[in-house]
C-alpha cells in the first residue's frame, strides 16, 4: 500500500503533544500512546521517495525523504517512544507526555529532513525539549545539570548553524547529502553533530545530565539525541578517516569510568558513550557493511540500553536509590525486574542469541576487512570492559552480591510491561538476525552465528568472568563508594566557579574602591567646602600666600577672623561691594564678546 | 531455630558457580574442533580470545582503580562548594 500524500511524520508528533496538552487523565495517556502507533503506520504505508519540496525565504526545503537509512531510525524511534511512553504511565503531569512527545518529534525530524535548514530546526527542538525533561525532575541538581546541558547544546547548535550558512554559501544548496569534511563549513557542521554525540572531550553533559532526570526521561534521552547524531554522521559523513580515530577513543575511555562510578544510571551513561563509539568507528570506515553495522547497532542499542534505564528507573522508583553501594539481593523482591536487567545485560554484553551478539559483530567483521588491527583490538577489549560493568557489575551489584536488606514490592505493572517488550525486542534480534536484515540499508548477507564466532565470543566473556571472579577474589574489584570522578565538565562546572569569583573580587572590589573614595573623602570635603564657600576659598588663599612667604607670621589669626566672618556672615561693606563690582564686571565682559 | 543467614550461597548459585568453572576448559577445548576465519594472525593463535578477555579484564580494572580512582575521585559534594 502506498499513500499518495505524505506528512512529515514530525508533524504527527508534534500533533500529537499539542493533542495531550489539552486532554487529561485516560484520554491524554490513550492519545499519546496512539501517536508512535500512528507515526509508524504512516512510515509503514510510505513508499520510499521525497515528499513535500518547499520554496521558502529562496531556500529549497525538502520535508521528508525516506530511504532505508532514515526508515530504520524513523522504524526505531517510533518503537521506543511507544515503549518508553508505557514505561512512564505512572506520570500524571501533561507536561511530561507533550515534552516527551515533542522530542520524540524532534528525533523524527531530524531523521526525515532533507535540507539542512529543517535539519537546524528540529536540532534546536531537540536541545530545548530534552532540557525540559532533564528539569523536570524538580531538584537542585537536575535543574543545574539542565541548565548546564542547554548552554553546551546552544554552542553546538550555534557551531552547526555556522557550519550550513557556510556550507550554503559556498555551494549554494541545503540539501543534506554526504558533506565533504574539508569543504566550507563541513568542520564546523562535523563539530556540530559531534557534541549531540557525545564525542570524547565533548560527551560530559551527557554523564552530568542523564542521571539527573526523572526516570522516564532519561529512557527517552537514551534514545534520541544520541542516535540522531549518528544518523546524520552516517548520512553526511560516511567514510571520514577521522571518525575511526575518534570512535574508537569514544569506545575505550568510558569504559574505565563505568567501572569505577556508583550512580548506576551514571555507569549507563559512560556504557552509553562507548557504545555509540563503535558507531561512530563503523561510519568512519564507511563501507556497505560498516554503515549496516552501524545502523543495526544503533537499532539494538536504542533497545537494550533503554531496558538498562528501565531496569535501573523501576529500581530508583522502588527504593528511592540507584548505588551499587546501597542496593544488592533486590532479586528478592524484583525478581521480574532483575530478569529483565538481566537480559538487556546479556544483549548489550554481545552473549550469544541476543541482540548484541549480532550487531557488534558486523561492526568487528567490518573493521577486521579493512584490516585494522590496533582498532579491532581496542573495540574487543572494550566489549570486555562492556561485559565487566554492563553484564556484571549492574546486575551483580543490585539484584544479587551482597544483600542489604531491601524489601520491596516488584515494579508497577506497566514498567513491567514496557521492560518486557524491550526484552522481547532484544532476544528477537538476537535469535532471528534476519528481522534487521529487511531493514538494513544496504541488502548484504548476513550470518552471525557461525561456530567459530559464537566459540571465540563465548571464550572473550567467560574469561572476562573469569578476570572478575579473580578480582573479587583478590580484592582488586573497585568497591563502590559515593565520589564524584572528575571529567571533561571539571573545566566549564569549575571554570565557572572561577569566572564568577574573578568577577566577584574585580567589580565589587571596584565598586567597594569607588565607595571609599567618593562617600567617604570626596563627599565630606564638599560637604565642608559648601558649608562656607567663601571662607574656604580666602583660607586656601590665604595658605598659598603664607607658602610664597607673604603674611606667614599672621597666617593663625587671619584664618580663625576669615573663618569667623564666614560662619556667622560678619564681612565688612566693603568687601561685599568688591566682590558685587568684580562680579557685575566679568558679566559684562561675558556679554560683551 | 535459626534463621538461615541469607547471605550465604544457595544450592543454586554454588551450581552456577561449578558449571561456570567447567565451562571455561570446555570453550578452550571446542578451540580445537573449530575452525576459525581469521582476519588478523593473532585470532589464529591458540586460546588467543580467552587470554585476550582474561587480561584486558584485569588490566582495564586495574588501570581504573589504580590509576584513574586516585587521579580523578573527589568527595561527593565537590561541586556544591
Amino acid at each position: 500500500m502506498t499513500a499518495s500524500v505524505v506528512f512529515p511524520p514530525a508533524l504527527i508528533f508534534v500533533v500529537g503533544a499539542l493533542l495531550t496538552a489539552l486532554l487529561r487523565g485516560r484520554f491524554m495517556k490513550l492519545a499519546a500512546l496512539l501517536v508512535p502507533v500512528a507515526g509508524f503506520a504512516l512510515l509503514w504505508s510510505a513508499a520510499d521517495g521525497s515528499y513535500g519540496q518547499v520554496s521558502f525565504i529562496g531556500l529549497d526545503l525538502l520535508l521528508t525523504r525516506i530511504d532505508p537509512l532514515s526508515r530504520i531510525f524513523g522504524y526505531v524511534f517510533c518503537l521506543i517512544t511507544l515503549l518508553g511512553l508505557v514505561f512512564s504511565l505512572h506520570h500524571e503531569e501533561r507536561s511530561h507526555y507533550a515534552v516527551g512527545l515533542l522530542y520524540a518529534g524532534a528525533a523524527q525530524g531530524v531523521t526525515f529532513a532533507g535540507d539542512l535548514f529543517s535539519l537546524f530546526l528540529y536540532w534546536e527542538v531537540l536541545t530545548v525539549a530534552a532540557t525540559f525533561l532533564i528539569a523536570a525532575r524538580r531538584t537542585v541538581q537536575a535543574r543545574g545539570a539542565a541548565l548546564r546541558y542547554l548552554l553546551v547544546h546552544v554552542a553546538g547548535g550555534l557551531c552547526l548553524l555556522t557550519g550550513i550558512l557556510l556550507h550554503y554559501a559556498a555551494s549554494g544548496s541545503v540539501a543534506f547529502n554526504a558533506i565533504d569534511p574539508g569543504a566550507p563549513g563541513g568542520l564546523f557542521i562535523l563539530l556540530g553533530f559531534g557534541l549531540n554525540c557525545a564525542w570524547p572531550l565533548l560527551h560530559s553533559w551527557l554523564v552530568d545530565a542523564y542521571p539527573e532526570a526523572p526516570i522516564a526521561g532519561t529512557v527517552f534521552l537514551s534514545a534520541f539525541t544520541t542516535k540522531s547524531a549518528v544518523y546524520v554522521l552516517a548520512r553526511g559523513f560516511a567514510g571520514t578517516e577521522l571518525l575511526i580515530w575518534v570512535g574508537t577513543v569514544m569506545a575505550a575511555f568510558p569504559v574505565f569510568y563505568a567501572l569505577l562510578e556508583d550512580n548506576l544510571r551514571r555507569v549507563l551513561s559512560y556504557s552509553l558513550i562507548s557504545q555509540v563509539g563503535y558507531m561512530v568507528v563503523a561510519i568512519g570506515i564507511g563501507t556497505e557493511l560498516a554503515i549496516n553495522g552501524a545502523v543495526c547497532h544503533a537499532y539494538a542499542h536504542i533497545l537494550y540500553k533503554s531496558l538498562l534505564f528501565m531496569a535501573m528507573g523501576a529500581v530508583l522508583y522502588r527504593t528511592g536509590c540507584c548505588r551499587a553501594s546501597e542496593l544488592g539481593g533486590l532479586f528478592r523482591s524484583m525478581p521480574l525486574t532483575a530478569l529483565c536487567c538481566l537480559v538487556g545485560s546479556a544483549a548489550i554484553s554481545a552473549v550469544p542469541l541476543f541482540s548484541g551478539f549480532v550487531t557488534k559483530a558486523m561492526i568487528m567483521d567490518a573493521v577486521a576487512h579493512e584490516h585494522r588491527q590496533l582498532v579491532w583490538l581496542v573495540l574487543l577489549a572494550a566489549s570486555t570492559g562492556t561485559f565487566l560493568y554492563a553484564g556484571i557489575k549492574i546486575p551483580y551489584f543490585t539484584f544479587f552480591g551482597r544483600d542489604v536488606g531491601l524489601r520491596t514490592e516488584e515494579a508497577p505493572r506497566h514498567m513491567l510491561l514496557a521492560m518486557a517488550g524491550t526484552a522481547f525486542m532484544c532476544v528477537l534480534l538476537g535469535v532471528y538476525p534476519g528481522f534487521l536484515a529487511q531493514l538494513m540499508p544496504y541488502q548484504l548477507p548476513l550470518h552471525p552465528y557461525t561456530a567459530a564466532h559464537v566459540l571465540t565470543k563465548s571464550q572473550l566473556l567467560a574469561f572476562a568472568g573469569l578476570g572478575f571472579v579473580l578480582l573479587r577474589r583478590w580484592q582488586l574489584w573497585p568497591v563502590p563508594r559515593p565520589a564524584v570522578y572528575l571529567d571533561v565538565d571539571w573545566f566549564y562546572r569549575r571554570g565557572a566557579q572561577l569566572f564568577y569569583r574573578l568577577c566577584d573580587r574585580l567589580f565589587n572590589g571596584l565598586n567597594a574602591a569607588t565607595e571609599t573614595f567618593l562617600i567617604g573623602r570626596v563627599l565630606p570635603n564638599l560637604v565642608h567646602f559648601f558649608e562656607a564657600p567663601g571662607g574656604c576659598l580666602q583660607v586656601a588663599g590665604l595658605r598659598l600666600l603664607a607658602r610664597f612667604g607673604i603674611g606667614c607670621d599672621t597666617l593663625q589669626t587671619s584664618c580663625d577672623t576669615v573663618k569667623f566672618r564666614s560662619r556667622s556672615g560678619t564681612y565688612p561693606v566693603g568687601i561685599g561691594v568688591l566682590l558685587a563690582v568684580l562680579y557685575l564686571a566679568v558679566m559684562s565682559l561675558l556679554f560683551l564678546f | 531455630m535459626s534463621q538461615p543467614d541469607i547471605n550465604q550461597p544457595s544450592l543454586l548459585a554454588k551450581a552456577l558457580c561449578i558449571g561456570f568453572y567447567l565451562l571455561l576448559p570446555a570453550l578452550l577445548a571446542c578451540e580445537l574442533l573449530v575452525h576459525k576465519h581469521a582476519a588478523f594472525a593473532v585470532e589464529e593463535w591458540y586460546g588467543f580470545y580467552a587470554t585476550y578477555g582474561l587480561l584486558t579484564a584485569l588490566l582495564l580494572v586495574l588501570i581504573a582503580n589504580y590509576l584513574l580512582r586516585p587521579l580523578t575521585r573527589r568527595d561527593e559534594d565537590y561541586y556544591d562548594r
